[in-house]
């Protein structure tokens, strides 16, 4: 599906509850010179009260392919994905740009990171491991906000893929 | 130093899901959750490719992706930079990842959703070690100085039951593995018998499974190693299912299986062809009830030992063969005493009761009769492999067929049953039939009734 720049999309009521659940996984996708993508997990996310922009954290020593690659084309794709359902839904955006961190957004992050843990820790997996994943070597977290434009059901199965919208 | 895959492969092994990125023709870039990264060799991987999906449309049009993994241990991440090159849907390869991804379905609750349709194979071209925290590696049993102690203990061995007998008990001093089986090849019957185990309640010595069925048999057919971290019932090694025979007109119910062995709540499977010259000898077994218990470098170390397993089982079935040593004095032999024992041989497939207990069928049953007849007939006790290689009456499937394996196989179900007819390795070549009951033997030519 191609994306409109400005196109009158918008988050459907369901998929929005969904991308607010804290503890997602979410991974981040960009493109650079010859189509080349970049991948960096992000720590967090916040989306904006009318659903209509996105924000990720990421730690910017990891996101460096990601963060050079938007300032060019501003391409994204993200993937939030429910471990314990393997429900998840991919967005997509064309105008994706770093941003100045708000007041709250370390407390988010933080926050984030607890309830990711939490999560994980009834599949088995160490608390310490997931603290590491989500823990940037040093204080260098970023933001990067965009516009969904597209969002795709990426539930595991031969649905997978299929455009959503707001009739959901 | 330049990372290469071999370095980073354990984070391969499935526990926390690679995600990969792709990028249409038109620039927009995609991301998704892998449910499988394989190793291929130090500079490709091959991922499932189970629907056709946003990422397969995208590297059949761009090939350039990207995929992030995770170390299960230390959380250490890796980006790998990737090429697309090809889709493979058969062969070994394949057949690892089919095994693996159902495995992995079924301890993620996706059983009969994932479904391996091709291997989709890449160049990696870089491996960037992801800047973030880590945890040190956690102290880990070093496979290669345990495949040396097991190499050094096999290669000393002289005879077939103890190669096998110390290859399982190396297994267990120098890798920790407390169950583990060895089967040999019968292939014109396209069937693997078990020759030796370690750690289960029944030694299953003697039981069978076909070539193609489980993760022995499909280590079998496409002479790769398979291994699961998390096992599931679709690779369940089909434990022969006890089937039951009738005796002609008689109603007697008789069996004439010998249930494979095994863990009941196995969560790690091993197999690894033994091979040697070319060709397929038999598979090594191994499982545990841990989940993921067996990693890349277990199996290279059991891929390993199972080779010098093979060249080893090779050269003493040619010299069992061929160059037996000179007979020992005859041994006194035992008094015959008690009530007779009935011997039936079943002539359809051979198969043996002793009294009412099902010994063995098949090659070995057919050996053991000969040699059965020629101590009623001409009172013989000695005999050697040489001679029964060119008996007529003992039909080997083949040129090949390891004749000390299944000599091996009938003297340990021998000792496992009654002990009134044992067998006994005289010295390289010959061995000794003993018998302390009278015998009866009684030759059923009508066929059995299943």
């Amino acid at each position: 599906m191609k994306m409109r720049a400005g196109s009158a999309f918008t988050l459907g009521a369901q998929d929005a509850a969904f991308l607010r659940i804290e503890h997602l996984s979410i991974v981040a996708a960009s493109r650079g010179a010859g189509n080349i993508p970049f991948m960096s997990r992000a720590l967090g996310s916040r989306l904006s009260p009318d659903n209509r922009r996105m924000t990720l954290f990421f730690s910017a020593a990891d996101a460096h392919g990601l963060l050079a690659h938007i300032k060019t084309n501003g391409m994204i794709a993200a993937i939030f994905s429910l471990p314990s359902t393997h429900q998840a839904l991919q967005l997509k955006g064309s105008d994706a740009k770093a941003e100045k961190l708000l007041k709250s957004d370390g407390k988010l992050v933080a926050s984030y990171r607890g309830a990711f843990v939490e999560h994980l820790k009834q599949f088995g997996h160490s608390p310490t491991l997931i603290e590491a994943l989500l823990t940037p070597v040093s204080d260098d977290i970023v933001s990067v906000t965009f516009t969904p434009s597209a969002a795709f059901s990426q539930t595991p199965g031969p649905k997978a893929g299929q455009a959503v919208g707001p009739a959901r | 130093m330049t990372l290469k895959v071999d370095a980073i492969r354990e984070c391969l092994d499935g526990v926390i899901p690679g995600t990969i990125a792709t990028c249409a023709a038109d620039g927009t870039p995609n991301v998704t959750f892998l449910s499988q990264v394989e190793y291929v060799d130090s500079e490709h991987v091959a991922t499932s490719y189970q629907f056709f999906n946003k990422t397969r449309q995208n590297i059949l049009e761009n090939p350039h992706a990207q995929v992030l993994v995770i170390n299960p241990f230390t959380a250490a991440r890796y980006r790998l930079r990737i090429q697309y090159l090809r889709t493979e849907t058969q062969g070994p390869l394949f057949e690892r990842m089919k095994a693996k991804l159902a495995g992995i379905a079924s301890h993620t609750g996706m059983a009969g959703i994932f479904r391996l349709l091709g291997s989709d194979i890449y160049r990696v071209l870089e491996i960037e070690s992801v800047p973030g925290r880590s945890m040190p590696a956690p102290p880990r049993r070093n496979c290669l100085a345990g495949l040396r102690a097991a190499s050094e203990r096999v290669r000393s061995c002289t005879d077939l039951e103890g190669l096998f007998q110390e290859t399982l008990a190396a297994l267990d001093a120098f890798f920790g593995i407390r169950h583990a089986m060895l089967l040999m090849l019968d292939g014109p019957a396209g069937r693997l018998y078990a020759v030796a185990s370690n750690g289960y309640e029944e030694s299953g010595v003697g039981s069978e499974i076909a070539v193609g069925d489980g993760v022995i048999g499909v280590s079998a057919r496409e002479r790769t190693p398979i291994r699961i971290g998390h096992m599931t019932s679709e690779y369940g090694y089909g434990r022969a299912i006890r089937r039951h025979i009738e005796q002609d007109g008689m109603g007697v119910i008789l069996e004439n299986e010998i249930p494979l062995p095994g863990l009941p709540e196995s969560r790690s499977q091993l197999a690894a062809p033994i091979l040697a010259f070319g060709r397929l000898l038999g598979v090594l077994f191994v499982e545990s009830t841990e989940d993921l218990r067996f990693s890349y470098d277990d199996e290279d170390a059991l891929v390993t030992l199972a080779a010098q397993l093979g060249a080893s089982i090779h050269a003493l079935q040619h010299i069992s063969e061929t160059s037996e040593e000179p007979a020992a004095r005859e041994s006194v032999l035992p008094a015959v005493a008690g009530a007779p024992l009935q011997v039936r041989r079943y002539a359809e497939d051979d198969t043996i009761f002793l009294g009412d207990d099902y010994l063995i069928k098949g090659v070995a049953g057919n050996i053991l009769w000969t040699l059965l007849c020629d101590y009623s007939e001409k009172k013989r006790t000695s005999f050697t492999n040489r001679e029964l290689r060119l008996d007529p009456r003992i039909q080997l499937p083949d040129v090949s067929d390891n004749l000390e394996a299944r000599l091996v196989l009938l003297r340990r179900r021998l000792a496992e049953r009654n002990g009134n007819i044992r067998i006994e390795k005289t010295s390289r070549g010959r061995f000794s039939l003993i018998v302390t009951r009278p015998l009866e033997l009684i030759q059923i030519r009508t066929g059995l009734v299943r």
